[in-house]
């Protein structure tokens, strides 16, 4: 559940990001999106993974205005129900688990956002990622979210050439890393198995005729 | 022995084998693909690893500054941009840039939250666990491991190894420290498992080449 909200929040954040990319006239930088992100609260993962994007992508700043326009939209989002349960601001808490953090030496403590996104229902986590994908259409970006399992998703963003710009998870950051799917070996798999059934049957068939004509000969 | 029954004898083993290898086809498909793939690994550490001809990547490059003066290449999502070394098993790698199931098939990966290589942070990088990262394992505390990219060169020692789950991001968030956190499944060779084995490095020397 923690994971799925992580996923939730990381989506809302790569989608509102990318969906911003293509907008807009203004006169902003990089490091003022990134710096919106961060500001916003959320998962240090995700604000990298908007860096690493807008490495090697460009864009006006009127269009990184989008994006921070879009950023702020999400983060007033998570700031509603923050206040609403925890009575602090997604920005307060954030701080809090930083100073934590500085004084153990220990990774930043993100369970704070988790418990954000815990208080969110499902339907509201789905209307944004839906909107998300609406704007991203409008911009003339493909973003698809497919779901791998409960309540994880794939989301992946493609221009208008079809060339996959970003692909990231929602909820299970942890990529699957077990026995690798021979995608041509399936269709091979799935051919012999369709033989097999074939010459099992015939093989059966076979056998009946010969039991059948056994008992006609001795009869 | 009538004429009739002659002709039903020499057929019965005719349809005894059609019975039984359709059978044995059929259960052996799988266990045969599995096993191919693993002495696929184990033979062809040279293999190429082609791109998947329906996914399409932009092969972007950017270059840019760090604050303390090195040039760096900002990879878009999908190159390969690194090569991974670890002697000690005999394991030399493509890194990609990004990851996804298609990417994962082709080679280390690098989580793309993470930052890239030469940046100051966490390092994270995962494979396959019957493919690049069969061995992971094997790795032990002061094996050393290098990174090679078109910009520098960064060598790392082995410092622990954990078991995680996969629902535990904290080993593979943002840090402080300069590290390689190299990840993958655990306990199941040949299927999907919730368990992790992490190894982590720190760096020991990095050489721009500028």
């Amino acid at each position: 559940m923690k994971n799925k909200i992580k996923s939730i929040a990381a989506a809302v954040a790569a989608t509102a990001l990318l969906g911003t990319m293509s907008m807009s006239v203004s006169a902003t930088t990089v490091d003022d999106v990134v710096a919106a992100a961060r500001g916003a609260g959320f998962l240090e993962e995700y604000v990298q993974t908007l860096q690493n994007f807008l490495n090697t992508s460009h864009y006006t700043s009127s269009q990184y205005d989008t994006m921070i326009g879009m950023l702020s939209s999400a983060g007033d989002d998570m700031d509603e129900i923050a206040m609403q349960y925890f009575g602090k601001t997604v920005a307060q808490m954030k701080g809090e688990a930083q100073d934590e953090a500085d004084k153990t030496g220990k990774p930043v403590d993100d369970s704070f956002l988790v418990d954000i996104v815990d208080q969110m229902k499902d339907e509201d986590v789905i209307n944004i990622v839906n909107k998300i994908i609406e704007t991203g259409k409008d911009l003339g970006l493909d973003i698809t979210a497919e779901k791998k399992g409960d309540k994880n998703y794939i989301i992946t963003v493609k221009d208008k050439d079809g060339n996959i710009q970003l692909v990231t998870p929602v909820g299970k950051l942890i990529d699957r890393t077990g026995y690798a799917e021979n995608v041509s070996g399936t269709d091979e798999v799935n051919g012999a198995m369709a033989v097999s059934v074939a010459v099992t049957a015939a093989g059966c068939a076979g056998a009946l005729a010969l039991m059948l004509k056994l008992r006609k000969n001795e009869e | 022995m009538s004429k009739k029954n002659v002709k039903l004898m020499i057929a019965t083993p005719f349809v005894m084998l059609a019975v039984c290898g359709g059978i044995i086809v059929g259960t052996g498909a799988v266990p045969v693909q599995k096993i191919s793939k693993a002495l696929e690994v184990v033979f062809s550490a040279d293999s190429s690893h082609g791109k998947i001809s329906e996914i399409k990547y932009t092969e972007k490059e950017v270059e840019s500054q760090l604050d303390d003066g090195n040039k760096i290449v900002y990879p878009s999502f999908g190159l390969q941009y690194a090569t991974l070394k670890i002697d000690s098993i005999d394991l030399e790698a493509p890194v990609i840039f990004g990851s996804s199931e298609e990417l994962l098939q082709q080679g280390v990966c690098q989580y793309i939250g993470s930052v890239v290589i030469g940046e100051k942070g966490n390092v994270v990088l995962d494979a396959h666990c019957n493919t690049f990262f069969l061995n992971l394992g094997d790795v032990k505390a002061g094996d050393e491991i290098v990174l090679t990219t078109s910009y520098g060169e960064f060598k790392y020692k082995m410092t622990e190894s954990k078991l995680f789950k996969e629902t535990d991001n904290s080993l593979i968030s943002p840090t402080k420290d300069d590290r390689l956190t190299l990840y993958t499944c655990y306990g199941n060779l040949l299927g999907p498992t919730e368990d992790r084995l992490a190894v982590i490095c720190e760096l020991v020397e990095k050489k721009f080449y500028n």
